[in-house]
């Protein structure tokens, strides 16, 4: 199964832990096309594939595939869409109350127009109906020292409300963050950015730990439950089952 | 032999029609407003009032000044989300204020002096504010969510109060509806922009010259015990009616009204020292300028006419104070010049600002009272 994983700095993780997964999964083959912040937003249709529109983010997308300047689905069964800025939220951010529920429906709406992975996936859906797994950027760290595990039907909560908001109607699926890594009330275990690393994108910042005060950026750990969840998620699609190894 | 010490031999230029105006390009007509009290870059400006008053906010905030917003928007609402919830329009979320009795309504709210009614339109499932008809496109969800939602853009209204230095109030209309049981008004007819008329209960006024003082003397009073160091600047609209109940011919309805409340601005304004008027109304309406800041319509004021009322704005503040000078809005050159301009100026006017044009800004009003529009015959 050939897969194409597209993102941002939070990618790290995902490609830290495929380089130990890899052997286990012969069958599988993830290629990443990565920039980060914001420099996917430089990606542009043409013909049957998404390529660069500057030589910064050609140059990443050459450096994290391994060659490759250009995205082309076909080359692929699935693609990842991860991080860029999908966050996993409540479906009610705590407003106080000051909002009715159209603005704050309007909000969200407008939150997910503008939000890079959508953004990227009109991209893709505009010259290619290859299935699509989004991987939302992983939630902040908790500061909460004695926070309680997040329930499974908590998350699957959170992860429906978000799918049928943002995803609905756009050949898209989410996988959230993995359970295993999740506390109340939606963030990730501390102990997850641990020794957590810069995307490599071929500069002078490769290999270099994130900044402390990161609370997003995840490690290998994390990026090996996020990436089994997934396969398992994968089993679970009759259009990839066969393939999902 | 003419005495050539009477009391015109001191007066200034701007005295005088000839040198002031008529021998003058309009777009050069220079000193209009001498402003009371300096308005600099720090100053925490409340701007509300009708449909025109939406520009004054933006100008502010696009030039650097400090427009307060007391009522933020929800995080991600985009620009023009903004505008159809009624976010930014003014310093919260009043929707258009047309009328001084409405200032006053919704002051004596903030003050605690009055109770808001509790009076709500349903329509379907869906409920109307009477006081902001417009301001959910869609209404609210719920009673409770449309009270839950006017409480705190009133307590917004009177935080800008409390924290504002200049308060900005655009007068618009005289004509306004009561509720002829309990007194209170509404900013629309009912059954116009939502609700259902009832001739037995909704009751047309058009206020007069005193009604207007009244009300804008006692709201000023209110809003001075909740902020002694608040000054005033009051604007007249110069957009024209949409439409009147008054039973005269809509162009002389609308002269009236105007002429009412400018009357009543530039009362207030030589009596009271914390009080200003600024001419927006004639910059836009005096035949010196030919109509040529209004839309083909004659009733909108164009993106020209409103950056050269705001340019005029900033520019009289620098003249009077010596403040920076401002950064002029071009849009408010070009199309406004006439085709009759002689000796070239248009064309050497247009290549210089063409150069550094950015073009007109694209942000409309949003005005409930253009609704009544749609009443008219087609």
């Amino acid at each position: 199964m050939q897969i194409a994983v597209v993102g941002d700095s939070h990618v790290a993780a995902l490609k830290s832990a495929w380089e130990a997964m890899a052997a286990v999964r012969p069958g599988t083959s993830l290629t990443f096309f990565a920039s980060r912040s914001d420099g996917l937003a430089g990606l542009r249709p043409e013909g049957d594939a998404l390529v660069a529109d500057n030589d910064t983010l050609r140059g990443h997308l050459q450096f994290t595939s391994g060659g490759l300047d250009r995205i082309v689905p076909a080359a692929y069964d699935m693609v990842v869409i991860y991080g860029l800025r999908f966050l996993l939220s409540a479906e009610d951010d705590d407003d106080g109350g000051v909002y009715s529920t159209a603005a704050r429906a309007a909000a969200r709406r407008d939150g997910f127009a503008q939000c890079l992975a959508l953004v990227t996936l009109g991209k893709l859906r505009s010259i290619s109906d290859i299935p699509c797994i989004i991987g939302p950027t992983p939630p902040g760290v908790s500061h909460d020292a004695g926070a309680l595990p997040l329930s499974a039907d908590e998350l699957s909560a959170v992860e429906d409300a978000l799918q049928a908001a943002a995803l609905e109607g756009r050949g898209a699926i989410l996988v959230g963050p993995p359970l295993a890594a999740m506390v109340r009330p939606l963030n990730a275990d501390r102990r997850f950015v641990d020794h957590a690393l810069k995307l490599a994108v071929g500069d002078e910042r490769d290999g270099k730990g994130v900044r402390a005060r990161n609370q997003r950026h995840m490690n290998a750990e994390y990026g090996a439950l996020w990436l089994t969840r997934m396969f398992d998620r994968l089993r679970t699609l009759p259009s990839l089952a066969d393939r999902a190894t | 032999m003419a005495d050539t010490t009477n009391p015109y031999t001191a007066l200034p230029e701007a005295a005088f029609w000839r040198p002031a105006v008529a021998e003058r390009h309009f777009l050069d007509i220079a000193g209009l407003w001498t402003p009371k009290a300096n308005l600099r870059p720090r100053d925490a400006v409340a701007t509300y009032g009708s449909c025109f008053a939406q520009h004054i906010g933006r100008s502010l905030r696009d030039r650097g000044y400090r427009w307060l917003r007391t009522e933020k928007p929800p995080r991600d609402l985009s620009e023009s989300n903004r505008a159809r919830f009624g976010y930014e329009l003014f310093s919260a979320r009043t929707a258009n204020i047309y009328t001084a009795t409405l200032l006053r309504q919704w002051t004596a709210w903030a003050t605690g002096e009055a109770v808001p009614p509790t009076e709500m339109w349903q329509e379907g499932d869906r409920w109307i504010d009477p006081f902001r008809p417009k301001i959910e496109p869609t209404g609210f969800d719920s009673p409770d969510e449309l009270l839950r939602m006017r409480a705190h853009t009133i307590d917004c209204f009177r935080a800008s109060i409390a924290e504002c230095r200049f308060f900005v109030f655009t007068l618009g209309l005289t004509e306004s509806w009561v509720n002829a049981q309990d007194g209170y008004e509404y900013p629309m007819c009912p059954g116009t922009a939502g609700g259902t008329f009832d001739p037995a209960l909704h009751r047309f006024v058009n206020l007069d010259y005193d009604a207007i003082r009244t009300a804008l003397v006692q709201s000023f009073k209110m809003m001075r015990a909740i902020n002694p160091r608040i000054r005033f600047i009051l604007t007249v609209s110069p957009v024209p009616l949409t439409a009147t109940m008054s039973g005269q011919h809509v162009l002389a309805a609308t002269m009236l009204s105007k002429y009412i409340l400018r009357a009543v601005a530039g009362s207030l304004a030589a009596t009271q020292d914390t009080v200003d008027y600024f001419p927006s109304y004639e910059i836009i309406n005096s035949p010196v300028f030919r109509g040529g800041f209004f839309e083909p319509n004659l009733r909108s004021v164009s993106h020209h006419g409103v950056a050269h009322v705001m340019n005029t704005f900033f520019t009289c503040l620098h003249a009077t104070f010596g403040t920076e000078e401002p950064e002029p809005d071009e849009a408010a050159t070009d199309a406004a010049e006439p085709a009759t301009d002689a000796g070239g100026r248009k064309a050497e006017r247009s290549a210089r600002r063409k150069a550094r044009r950015a073009g007109p800004k694209g942000e409309d009003e949003v005005c409930e009272e253009a609704l009544l529009g749609a009443f008219g015959a087609q």
